[in-house]
């Protein structure tokens, strides 16, 4: 039959039927190699009708949106082979009313060990659950703090310190500004040595929201901001030092509101990037990021700056740390290694193709869209910014109302060139 | 998959190789070419990929059998080419893109096979069909593009640098089939002109499998190619066929 063929296509002017073997075959090969490109659902369409679909939407939206899987230890493959098929088991043992809090464990048990030092689950009611042998109840999980706990990682200074301790016993003139019922800034001047040294505190960077929008107390936050400003100009001030301690950060855009008026051209400090993709490891170039000097600003980066730092100083106050390193060639950070979280948290995914989203109805998940080196590329994330002075807050010697980290920043500033 | 493409083009080859004469060819062929990156991002919204155009350029070598006039030989051609895509935020996030220029060394091999003939003593004019495959190596890629910065939440960032490899996410040796269908003009024995439309779809992965739940990504190339070759003096060939 194939001499047939064969001598019919050789009237066509075609050859013979070798050619043509070779072309079927090369056909099939070229169309079978491939592997199946298959549409993947959005995080928002799966509606959590059952536990697989929760492990699903939560495995997936943490490979596509977490930022830190380039330098993450955790396998998230072998989270994936191992927890698949429980979660896949809860849906085979329907009526057991224990499911919902198995199902939280998994999910804690996945999650415990990542670098992210902002992750936190939300969870739609009150669970338990259990980390490193010690039970948990909560509406919450967030890895690094239990982490911190459990490694006996000291408190958040009492903001009593703050806004009594340190106004009366070290500050001339101490003004605070309040939101509501609680204070958001202190200042004042120190007087060191015939040195008048500036001192700046806040429990967290809401400062320019506090300063456009909250000024309706009887301590307004304005006028106090203000003043600082105002010193910043004063040329008898011979320095500053900002205090972050327990500082559980906020909003980016204070970077600019608050550094940016001490200086008068951009000021490069680090490098972010996001997803880029769909894949796990795709991510944009890094990027540069600078403090930008604002209207009426002055060049304050000849005197020396000091920043207080302790393991609670967190996101924006370790940003804000890697600022000050960058941009004031006299400065110090003062205290003990901060939290560990510099990552950036955009209102939500899309802008970004990564951070927070919700799994399934089930769980929300709390996570940087944006991860950030400092000006050198180091990462701090997990790991946190050790200070250039190291000292350990003395909880004896504030009892006597002395404050030993503020008086080592102190120190440094009153010697600074 | 690979140990197929191998087989099959040695196969296509020897079943071929029963000639009496053998010719080279050699020349050069450059052309303009589209790529289409083949994936699915039906995940992420207000994403989409877009082709984009490349070019690219080769040295190109035949080993034709004369006695066989519809079989144009055996053809190899080493070829630095681009294959371009970019990646686009659509709707309210339009001004964020990424434009990937991804250049490659390849070495398309193929079996020629021929339709027509000569049309006066010394032209021939073929319509010719190209089939084979490529194996390629990711020389260097180049990322340009926008993105949001987060330390300026109002502006974009524009960055253009050189796109920095993974050992875990990049696969940089690739491979792929090859189809092409053209027109050949010989004005004489010595020189060959040709024109084609080549198909090169992409058989591995631009991604190493460095995660489940993985969505590939192929490149789809379509080119246009022109060329010319020179032959070069005859070999000759001894095999069973030419001792009878």
């Amino acid at each position: 039959m194939f001499t047939r063929i064969n001598n019919s296509l050789r009237k066509m002017g075609i050859g013979n039927i070798q050619s043509m073997l070779v072309v079927c075959a090369l056909g099939l090969v070229v169309t079978s190699c491939r592997k199946d490109i298959e549409p993947k659902d959005r995080l928002t369409s799966y509606t959590g009708k059952n536990y697989t679909e929760v492990f699903d939407a939560f495995w997936n939206g943490m490979n596509t949106n977490y930022v830190f899987w380039d330098i993450e230890t955790v396998n998230w493959d072998d989270i994936y082979k191992t927890y698949k098929p429980r979660f896949e088991f809860l849906d085979k043992h329907k009526d057991d009313p224990n499911n919902p809090q198995l199902a939280t464990q998994y999910l804690v048990d996945m999650t415990k060990d990542l670098a992210d030092g902002h992750l936190e689950l939300s969870f739609n009611g009150k669970t338990s659950y259990v980390v490193q042998g010690y039970k948990i109840d909560g509406y919450n999980f967030q890895p690094v703090a239990i982490r911190h706990q459990l490694r006996g990682d000291a408190a958040p200074i009492p903001r009593k310190v703050f806004d009594q301790t340190i106004p009366q016993n070290y500050l001339t003139n101490p003004e605070a500004g309040m939101v509501g019922n609680s204070i958001v800034v202190n200042l004042g001047v120190i007087k060191r040595n015939n040195k008048n040294i500036l001192y700046l505190e806040f429990p967290s960077f809401q400062i320019l929201a506090s300063y456009l929008y909250n000024n309706t107390t009887a301590y307004p936050f304005k006028p106090v901001l203000d003043n600082f400003f105002r010193y910043t100009k004063d040329p008898s001030i011979d320095g500053l030092i900002i205090d972050l301690r327990s500082n559980g950060g906020g909003n980016v855009s204070d970077l600019d509101f608050l550094l940016g008026r001490l200086i008068t051209e951009p000021k490069h400090f680090c490098y972010t990037h996001t997803k880029n993709g769909t894949g796990r490891l795709e991510y944009t170039p890094w990027m540069k990021g600078y403090v930008h000097p604002q209207p009426a600003a002055i060049d304050f980066t000849n005197k020396p700056v000091a920043v207080l730092i302790d393991n609670n100083s967190v996101s924006m106050s370790e940003v804000t740390s890697m600022a000050v390193k960058a941009i004031f060639p006299k400065s110090a950070l003062v205290g003990t290694k901060t939290w560990g979280g510099t990552g950036q948290i955009p209102p939500q995914d899309i802008r970004y193709l990564g951070g927070q989203f919700t799994a399934a109805n089930f769980v929300k998940v709390y996570t940087p869209g944006v991860a950030m080196r400092d000006k050198n590329m180091v990462s701090y994330e997990n790991k946190g910014i050790t200070p250039d002075i190291q000292i350990a807050y003395d909880t004896t010697a504030i009892k006597s109302n002395i404050d030993v980290q503020l008086d080592k920043a102190l120190e440094f500033v009153h010697a600074a060139k | 998959m690979y140990k197929k493409i191998v087989t099959m083009l040695c196969v296509s080859a020897l079943m071929c190789v029963n000639q009496l004469q053998a010719q080279l060819y050699v020349g050069v062929e450059a052309g303009a070419n589209r790529n289409y990156l083949v994936t699915n991002a039906s995940d992420k919204p207000f994403l989409d990929y877009q082709p984009l155009y490349g070019y690219s350029a080769g040295v190109s070598v035949r080993y034709a059998f004369p006695s066989r006039s519809w079989f144009g030989g055996i053809q190899a051609v080493p070829t630095y080419i681009q294959k371009n895509f970019k990646m686009q935020r659509t709707d309210y996030y339009s001004p964020m893109y990424q434009q990937s220029t991804n250049t490659f060394l390849e070495l398309p091999v193929m079996a020629q096979f021929r339709f027509g003939g000569k049309f006066t003593k010394h032209q021939s004019l073929y319509g010719i069909l190209n089939l084979g495959g490529y194996a390629e190596y990711w020389m260097s890629g180049h990322v340009k593009g926008r993105a949001m910065s987060s330390m300026d939440p109002n502006n974009y960032l524009p960055y253009d640098e050189a796109y920095t490899f993974s050992e875990v996410r990049d696969r940089r040796f690739q491979l792929g089939g090859l189809a092409g269908v053209g027109l050949q003009y010989m004005p004489n024995k010595k020189y060959t002109f040709s024109i084609e439309g080549r198909y090169t779809p992409a058989l591995t992965d631009l991604q190493k499998a460095y995660s489940e739940n993985q969505t590939p990504k192929y490149n789809d190339n379509y080119s246009i190619l022109v060329g010319v070759q020179y032959q070069l003096p005859k070999l000759k060939v001894k095999n069973h066929s030419s001792a009878k």
